[in-house]
């Protein structure tokens, strides 16, 4: 059995929380969070400082859940314990804290995975498999799309206020999930706009990719369109190839087809035990995440999204930002 | 009023219909170099048959001529309309460069002629549609414009294999005019091409990013290379999304307008010509649309919506994007 911390018990934490506990061969020992009447799960011993959890609990690994501020100096604290760990996205707000981070687990030889869970979506799998039958061929085109008009602001106030909105937040998926499709890209080019006069990032963003295969990918999102039904939190995807195209639409339609064939499928993932609906595709790209990270713990594998994989989707998340502000292609 | 057709090729087909559809328009001569499509232009329309454009303006009192021949030979044959005092529509693209495009507004305008260009995607029924649809959903800061199909192109226009500029000027074109139509003109673009088909010279993928004046930002993307069943060639796929409200334009013809928690579908498909063939209504329709549009503002002088003038704004965009895709950078383009 292996024993598990959380750190950060706020909005997400209780997926990773529930999903711990529908999963095998673990257990959350221990949880932490700075507010006493956060830091309670089921049976687990509370803290609300780390360090203290840390030097007092015997433990596997620990899952960090907090916002992005708090990652490097809990990533450190828990590579100081020898500690595998698993960060929530955004990683970092820089290369340099990424890459320290990194650096810390790669000199005491922990394992770091990133929860970057969208590529752990099964909709999105079923379309890696598609790509990886080669039955669409080799793929020269791909928009992966994210609009939506859910409010994401009531339970989670502080985005309303973040300088850096939907890139930081969920474009960052996106662009993951594009390296995950076809490959590292070579160039971005972004425009973001801000239409929700409430928000004080950006809430629509239009960002084109060049890959190192010579595909190109269309990635767009926003937080301001309107929509019914709201598509949101689905991410919609066409990618076409040189035999054919795959297209994923709302309502976890998948369709393959080329001139004279098609077939479909449905693709909707399964309602976690402790999930519910628009979330469970959310809510099992989690639970599916943990379980590649345990599936690593035991076999010794490296994680898919691991510390040092994330640096390039960050690098992206990161150019993006500049090519929007100076108005360049990076 | 009196006009010809010069030039009786692949698509000059559909113009040498829709004449005869155009009330108050008598299709006089038809004139090409070939003299078997010249006869056979005639055959159809009962027009008189030429080889030679100067013959042809010599013994014919012309109105307009419509020119649907490729774009090296728009120039002359502008010069030899605007001597004849005939105005003219002409086919897109336009010229192969703006200086060719500038040349043939100039020597239109010090000849009093009047020229249109043939930029039929704007007169397709279901982007009136969306057009008119568009007060509904506040103020539009986004649109996604796609045209992508695996219809070969080549077989019908051979000659679009062995063109440099491939895609974007051939049918890139007419959806960066749909961007200027729905959102207003550009501040910048940024394209991306592929050479994706095997045999020709050109980009048959290209993929751009337009910033508009006003604020909104439109996704526009073209190919001649999807692989896909059913394949929705000739029909632009469109969404708009404003403060107040999205409209997507749908296969076949649906119009959803998501506006209050609503969706409403509408059907916009166009109103068939007798003489179209089903795959091609779409487009057929259109060629009536604009050429009835030549006439209508022939007659009341009002502004043609795809004037010369205006059309040197979307060719603008063409070369900008050609431009950035070359550069790897956005390009404002310059009229």
């Amino acid at each position: 059995m292996l024993k598990g911390a959380v750190i950060g018990c706020g909005f997400f934490a209780a997926n990773h929380l529930a999903a711990w506990q529908l999963l095998d061969g673990v257990e959350i020992v221990a949880v932490c969070d700075r507010d006493p009447a956060k830091a309670r799960w089921n049976g687990a011993r509370s803290y609300t400082d780390a360090a203290e959890m840390l030097a007092a609990e015997v433990l596997d690994f620990v899952d960090i859940v907090t916002t992005v501020e708090s990652h490097r100096p809990l990533v450190e604290l828990a590579a100081s314990h020898r500690l595998p760990v698993i960060c929530q996205k955004p990683f970092a707000l820089d290369r340099a804290d990424a890459a320290a981070m990194v650096a810390a687990c790669a000199e005491t030889g922990v394992p770091l995975m990133v929860h970057e869970n969208f590529r752990w979506q099964s909709p999105l799998m079923a379309i890696k498999d598609v790509l990886a039958a080669g039955e669409i061929g080799d793929p020269t085109y791909a928009r992966l799309q994210f609009r939506h008009s859910h409010d994401i602001y009531t339970r989670q106030p502080y985005l309303k206020t973040e300088p850096r909105l939907a890139i930081q937040d969920l474009g960052i998926h996106l662009l993951d999930v594009a390296r995950y499709f076809l490959g590292e890209a070579t160039r971005v080019h972004c425009r973001s706009q801000r239409i929700n006069r409430e928000v004080r990032g950006e809430d629509c963003v239009t960002i084109v990719l060049d890959h190192e295969s010579g595909a190109v990918s269309l990635v767009d999102f926003s937080f301001a369109t309107r929509l019914q039904p709201d598509p949101f939190p689905q991410t919609l995807v066409r990618i076409e190839g040189t035999e054919g195209t795959v297209e994923l639409f709302q309502g976890y339609r998948l369709r393959v087809s080329g001139p004279g064939w098609q077939r479909e499928a449905d693709v909707e993932p399964e309602v976690p035990a402790f999930g519910a609906k628009p979330w469970h595709n959310i809510q099992e790209s989690v639970v599916n995440i943990q379980r590649h990270w345990l599936d690593c713990l035991t076999s010794g594998r490296e994680p898919a999204t691991s510390g040092a994989d994330n640096l390039e989707t960050l690098d992206l998340v990161f150019k993006a930002y500049e090519s929007a502000e100076t108005g360049r292609a990076l | 009023m009196r006009g010809a057709v010069i030039g009786c090729g692949f698509f000059a087909q559909n113009h040498l219909q829709a004449w005869g559809d155009v009330e108050g328009v008598d299709l006089a001569a038809v004139c090409d170099l070939d003299p078997a499509k010249a006869e056979a232009a005639a055959a159809l329309t009962g027009a008189e048959p030429y080889t030679d454009v100067d013959m042809m303006l010599a013994d014919q009192r012309l109105d307009f001529v419509d020119l649907a021949t490729t774009m090296e030979t728009h120039e002359a044959l502008v010069e030899k309309a605007a001597r004849a005092g005939a105005h003219v529509i002409c086919q897109k693209p336009f010229a192969p460069d703006i200086a060719g495009v500038k040349r043939i507004l100039a020597t239109a305008e010090a000849a009093g002629i009047r020229i249109m260009v043939h930029e039929n995607f704007r007169f397709q029924t279901p982007l009136i549609e969306l057009k008119q649809a568009m007060g509904a959903i506040g103020e539009p800061f986004f649109a996604h414009i796609a045209w992508r199909t695996g219809y070969d192109v080549v077989a019908g226009q051979p000659y679009l294999a062995e063109v440099e500029r491939f895609i974007i000027l051939d049918l890139g074109i007419h959806v960066l005019d749909v961007a200027r139509f729905l959102l207003g003109d550009v501040r910048d673009i940024y394209a991306r091409t592929q050479k994706t088909m095997p045999g020709a010279r050109g980009e048959a993928q290209a993929t751009m990013s337009l910033a508009h004046r006003s604020g909104a930002v439109s996704a526009v993307t073209c190919t001649y290379t999807n692989r896909i069943d059913p394949d929705p060639f000739p029909q632009t796929l469109i969404e708009v999304e404003g403060t107040a409200g999205t409209l997507h334009l749908q296969r076949d013809f649906r119009l959803e307008l998501h506006r209050q928690g609503k969706v409403e579908i509408r059907e916009v498909a166009p109103k068939v010509p007798s003489w179209a063939d089903p795959q091609w209504a779409l487009v057929q329709e259109s060629v009536l649309n604009t050429q009835a549009h030549f006439i209508d503002c022939l007659r009341s002088g009002n502004e043609f919506q795809t004037s010369g003038r205006d059309n040197l704004q979307t060719f603008a965009l063409v070369e900008a994007a050609y431009a950035s895709a070359s550069s790897g950078q956005p390009v404002v383009p310059e009229a």
